[in-house]
């Protein structure tokens, strides 16, 4: 396990895979997503995350969508970087995908909402979630 | 076996596991709709036969756990451990067997006989997942496993036997049972034995219950349970080991008692999946992501979501209005003349005629007439639940509702309330806030549900020709817009909390709906549509007429017991140009369900005319053919009608709409196309109908029922005379 920092899953980007750490709110809410599966320790694949939308997670081989508000009560960890946000910083705006349908229009939604938001320090996590 | 033996067997599962699709596959048409006991929450119950055993099904609500968090989840779950049913069938959706499986050691530590189903084993093998169920059943302490596809009805045989197998031993297993379990940990274990003893002797709560699944539930922190322990004044001793117990887990999980629980049974549950599933190294993509990536696009999800309910709708208004005059034309003209020619064969006295022809079959025909277009709706609210989609609407709407204060959960009831709003009512169950409940129960009588839709057909048609798709579509539009400022209006007024509500809401994967589970959202729902018809409506038009014709023998309409209540009330809508006693009345009739609108209007206007038609020879053999000939050039001009949806221009619109159906013409007359508009904008706002209103006097108590019939009352009029005095300033009247 890293030490890298905690920080809200609100605050995750599209791509990220962060490790639950532990509740913001404690008693029903925390109890209900726990039951969910959301339990401490568990790899979240944060699968889409927009501004204005609730954010989309893969846990435990189920998807959920959890809106921003919830998403604040979850304390997670960087486990591994979103792919696309390393190639933006190499690459610049420029890089499309395989389907270009859906690789451009998600470059387009990406930089609205940057400014402000708490980023990790960059840590380069290994193996991954299943 | 001669002798036959009941058994009750409960159905449950996590949300999306594909239940329905079991209890329709185990019980096939032996199925019907009730209440629970002492709620007015729908039950579904069936039954089937098993060799010598006779099997009462219930199908509870889809649960994700035993510990309730709305109020479908309290159903389930008062009812797994409080009615005692024989035997349990979990139905577990095999592609995401983890999160399934906490439910399932949850009932086996109720302690109840069960039966695991692996459903939905199609899409597991198509994503490559290989699971063993020996291993599984041995994990679980030897439940018996069975692999199934239920819309496939593949491995119905082996949950049969399996059922079968269990029913013979339960005699002799019960009580004897070995307690299934997890092993908690040393911490909580140690709590766990110390509250066992002492729950197991308080009768208050222990219910015959297993007294360590109660000592669990209460580290756990369960409300009704804690509750029920300090109304005990002998309880006092649980209640204080209780918190000394829960004081040293929290010192030792920092999250808390009740989520270091739910971690260890989830552990438990990853044991059993690493001892019995197979992954494929490399995951495939699959469609659903791949859908996913367009249907919930941030900037795409919402136009699509649009176009789709667009699509649906013009469906509906095109492709039904060509068997909607086939219909018409079977009851308007050949059953009323046939009831005509055998009612005059037996000499029957002229007021039975009447009854008959201008009563039932004008009253019930009126509006079997939209039958047609329900088929079509509801295969589309079937294919919209059924693919998954809705719940993808839902995420997808998120934004527009927490902008009303709801949240996404809530759009489902109010596109269900398209079809109807008495199921759309019962399904705000699944909201976890009252306060969203009210606020959703209060919106859904604005989404135009299905009975409205025969008033608007007939009048546009009638009075708007090629324009009527245009009218009815924009009616439906306005019903979603006032929902919006209702919904901001009484967000802001009357539920002044401003915390959002929380949306947590599983999506899961798509799937191909299958024309056996459209069959039976189909038939089910048009079904008591029909029932309502053959009771309710047809109730109420006999009892129209009676009214129309009272006092016995009067020359009249106008002048009946009918006309005059309705002339009474006329006055109030005549700032809104419809203040004529026919219009009035329909609208007080239609309190009894819109449909019944229609069918006023029928007895109204056509009362003598049908009489007219009504004598003559009757030739059944031409009759028949004609009817059939009818359906046939309905459907090709339903299938020109579909294309034309699914590519427009692709065939030229031609200049010949639907013929309007009889009513029309009168219509047609009686009605400028103003008074016409007002009427419809009335009609789609006005209180929906007694069954509505009874759907929320038992949910929410009759204070939220007068509101919501209140305020409907006056915004409609408010509306209808807006738009008339509009109108006629801009000189369209």
């Amino acid at each position: 396990m890293s030490k890298a920092k905690e920080f809200l899953l609100s605050a995750a980007a599209e791509g990220d895979v962060v490790i639950l750490r532990g509740f913001e709110s404690s008693g029903r809410q925390a109890h209900r997503l726990a039951e969910l599966g959301l339990t401490p320790g568990i790899p979240i694949r944060v699968l889409q995350a927009a501004p204005g939308q609730p954010i989309l997670i893969q846990v435990r081989g189920t998807r959920l969508a959890v809106d921003r508000e919830t998403a604040a009560c979850m304390r997670v960890q960087m486990h591994r970087h979103g792919p696309r946000r390393r190639h933006r910083r190499r690459m610049g705006r420029g890089r499309r995908g395989s389907r270009p349908w859906s690789m451009g229009l998600r470059g387009l939604g990406r930089g609205w909402w940057k400014s402000g938001r708490h980023r990790p320090p960059d840590e380069e996590g290994h193996g991954g979630n299943s | 076996m001669a002798e036959t033996r009941k058994l009750t067997l409960a159905l449950a599962g996590n949300p999306n596991a594909g239940k329905s699709t079991l209890f329709n596959a185990l019980t096939g048409s032996h199925q019907h709709v009730g209440n629970w006991p002492g709620k007015t929450v729908e039950s579904k119950r069936g039954h089937f036969r098993l060799d010598s055993w006779e099997m009462e099904v219930v199908d509870l609500p889809g649960t994700y756990s035993l510990t309730a968090y709305s109020e479908e989840e309290l159903i389930a779950r008062d009812y797994l451990r409080s009615d005692n049913p024989d035997l349990v069938v979990v139905v577990v959706d095999a592609s995401n067997l983890e999160r399934n499986l906490y439910l399932v050691t949850q009932i086996l530590e109720l302690g109840l006989p069960m039966v695991l189903v692996l459903n939905m084993s199609d899409v597991a093998r198509a994503m490559g997942l290989r699971i063993d169920k020996q291993a599984v059943s041995q994990q679980l302490g030897g439940v018996a496993v069975v692999e199934m596809t239920a819309t496939r009805r593949e491995g119905l045989d082996e949950l049969r036997q399996a059922l079968m197998n269990l029913a013979e031993e339960l005699p002799g297993k019960k009580g004897s049972r070995r307690p299934f379990r997890i092993d908690y940990g040393p911490e909580i274990e140690a709590e766990i034995d110390a509250l066992v003893e002492r729950v197991a002797n308080r009768p208050v709560i222990s219910q015959g219950l297993e007294p360590r699944w109660l000592a669990v539930k209460l580290l756990e922190g369960e409300p009704d349970l804690l509750r029920s322990l300090e109304q005990d004044p002998g309880a006092k001793d649980i209640l204080e080991v209780l918190r000394s117990a829960q004081q040293r887990l929290e010192a030792r999980y920092p999250e808390g008692a009740a989520i270091a629980v739910a971690d260890k049974r989830y552990a438990f549950v990853s044991r059993v999946v690493a001892e019995s599933l197979s992954r494929p190294r490399q995951a495939p993509t699959t469609l659903s992501e791949r859908l996913d990536r367009v249907l919930t696009h941030p900037l795409l999800g919402v136009p699509i979501f649009l176009g789709v309910m667009y699509f649906v709708f013009r469906l509906i208004v095109d492709v039904s209005a060509p068997y909607l005059e086939w219909v018409d034309y079977i009851f308007g003209e050949v059953l009323a003349r046939w009831a005509l020619a055998g009612i005059g064969a037996l000499g029957a006295p002229e007021w039975l005629r009447s009854l008959l022809v201008e009563g039932v079959i004008a009253g019930v025909g009126g509006v079997l007439v939209f039958v047609p277009g329900l088929i079509v709706l509801f295969t589309f609210i079937g294919i919209l639940e059924d693919s998954g989609y809705l719940a993808r609407a839902a995420f997808v709407m998120n934004r527009f509702m927490s902008f009303l204060g709801l949240s996404g959960k809530s759009f489902v009831p109010l596109v269900l309330g398209f079809g109807c709003a008495v199921p759309a009512i019962y399904a705000t169950r699944t909201l976890d806030r009252r306060r969203d409940r009210i606020l959703t129960a209060l919106l859904v009588p604005l989404m135009s549900c299905s009975a409205r839709l025969p008033v608007y057909v007939v009048f546009s048609l009638a009075l708007f020709g090629p324009k009527a798709n245009l009218v009815i579509w924009s009616l439906y539009a306005l019903g979603v817009f006032m929902a919006a400022l209702v919904g901001l209006l009484f967000g802001r007024l009357l539920f002044r909390s401003e915390v959002a509500p929380h949306f947590v809401l599983e999506l899961p994967l798509y799937r191909l709906p299958t024309l056996r589970g459209l069959w039976f959202h189909v038939s089910g729902r048009v079904g008591r549509f029909l029932r309502h018809a053959g009771t309710v409506i047809l109730a109420a038009s006999v009892a129209i007429w009676f009214l129309l014709n009272m006092p016995w023998g009067t020359a009249s309409l106008e002048r009946s017991w009918f006309g005059s209540v309705s002339k009474a009330i006329a006055p109030l809508y005549r700032p809104a140009g419809f203040g004529k006693w026919e219009a009035a009345g329909s609208l007080l009739a239609g309190l009894v369900a819109k449909e019944v609108v229609v069918s006023t209007m029928s007895q109204v206007y056509l009362g003598g005319e049908a009489q007219a038609s009504g004598s003559g020879e009757v030739d059944v053999l031409a009759d028949l053919k004609e009817v059939g000939a009818g359906f046939l050039s309905a459907s090709v001009e339903a299938g020109k009608r579909l294309l034309d949806v699914v590519a427009p221009g692709w065939r030229p619109l031609s200049g010949t709409g639907v013929e309007s159906p009889a009513l029309g013409k009168v219509l047609a007359v009686q009605f400028t196309p103003l008074s016409a508009v007002a009427f419809l904008v009335y009609v789609l706002l006005y209180v929906p109908c007694v069954a509505t209103l009874g759907a929320i006097r038992g949910e929410f108590g009759h204070r939220w029922a007068s509101f919501s019939a209140a305020y409907q009352l006056v915004l409609a009029w408010i509306m209808a005379v807006g738009v008339y005095q509009i109108g006629r300033l801009l000189g369209l009247g």
